[in-house]
């Protein structure tokens, strides 16, 4: 389950499924989509996911339109262990995912156990980290946002002709956006419903620094490569949430004309 | 946060329930080993 979090902090999710979305799948077929009704699920994760993804598409949704645009909402895959999705065969080890193939987000819940405690990145069992996970849900959703607004097909087209180096920068940019994005989310939701309780903001705030690419290096391996980093350090990954979440903004968002990230 | 403040999608995909049946085909299968 460390694999997991690694995983998913150091650029298996979600760009890396997005590129790799080929290798994964033999032959380069694409994967039958798995029948499954969906709706809300009535146990306490499900009614949590499914909460928080309605206010995302509803915050989204009330974005697009007043820019002129349709939001199209996605659909979240809750699964354990292993299943599959447009981008290859998902397991828990890859972390939350967004597959821009199928446009769903894919989410083993085993990641948020991971997240409290081994990571520390919020105290164990309390509320509060509640609203770190919502975070971790509202990153991915950021995604799909990039998605529908043509960004990641550029971004994809872009990375063919870099270096990995370059390619890895360009894709922090895209991550620290999701990131700002999440916090858009956090602003206009509570604005809308007033849901965040003291502590919450924190304990976001706490989980985006436990999986900044510097520090999970550290803990991996001792020491950090920049150039290997694809979701920016902890210090950056808590300033892009926080710019989103103060101004509420998307043109707070704009992560890839900053001179620094 | 406060969870009932929100509403709820339709767009969740439930799909834990089908993965337990791998565990519980590996159980099978090691049980079928023992002497």
């Amino acid at each position: 389950m460390v694999l997991a979090l690694i995983g998913w902090a150091l650029g298996i999710d979600p760009m890396t499924v997005i590129g790799g979305a080929d290798q994964m799948l033999p032959g380069g077929g694409q994967i039958q989509e798995q029948q499954v009704p969906t709706g809300a699920p009535s146990d306490q994760m499900g009614h949590f996911v499914s909460a928080v993804l309605g206010s995302t598409e509803e915050v989204w949704t009330g974005v697009f339109t007043q820019a002129g645009k349709t939001y199209t909402p996605p659909t979240l895959v809750m699964f354990s262990g292993a299943t599959q999705s447009g981008c290859g065969f998902a397991q828990s080890a890859m972390g939350p995912f967004y597959c821009p193939n199928d446009q769903k987000v894919y989410l083993d819940t085993s990641f948020f156990q991971d997240l409290e405690q081994r990571f520390g990145a919020c105290d164990v069992g309390s509320k509060t980290c509640q609203f770190a996970q919502a975070y971790v849900i509202a990153h991915e959703i950021g995604h799909h946002v990039q998605n529908q607004l043509g960004l990641l097909p550029q971004v994809q087209e872009a990375q063919r002709a870099m270096a990995q180096a370059e390619s890895n920068g360009l894709q922090v940019r895209v991550e620290l956006q999701a990131d700002c994005l999440a916090g858009i989310w956090g602003s206009r939701a509570q604005a809308k419903w007033q849901f965040i309780e003291p502590g919450d903001v924190e304990a976001a705030m706490q989980t985006a620094s436990a999986i900044g690419d510097d520090r999970l290096q550290r803990q991996v391996q001792g020491y950090v490569v920049p150039d290997s980093f694809t979701h920016g350090t902890s210090a950056q990954r808590t300033q892009w949430f926080m710019a989103g979440f103060k101004s509420g903004d998307v043109a707070s968002c704009d992560t890839f004309r900053a001179q620094e990230p | 946060m406060r969870l009932e403040e929100l509403p709820t999608s339709d767009r969740v995909e439930d799909r834990r329930a089908c993965l337990l049946v791998v565990p519980a085909a590996l159980a099978l299968v090691q049980l079928w080993y023992l002497p």
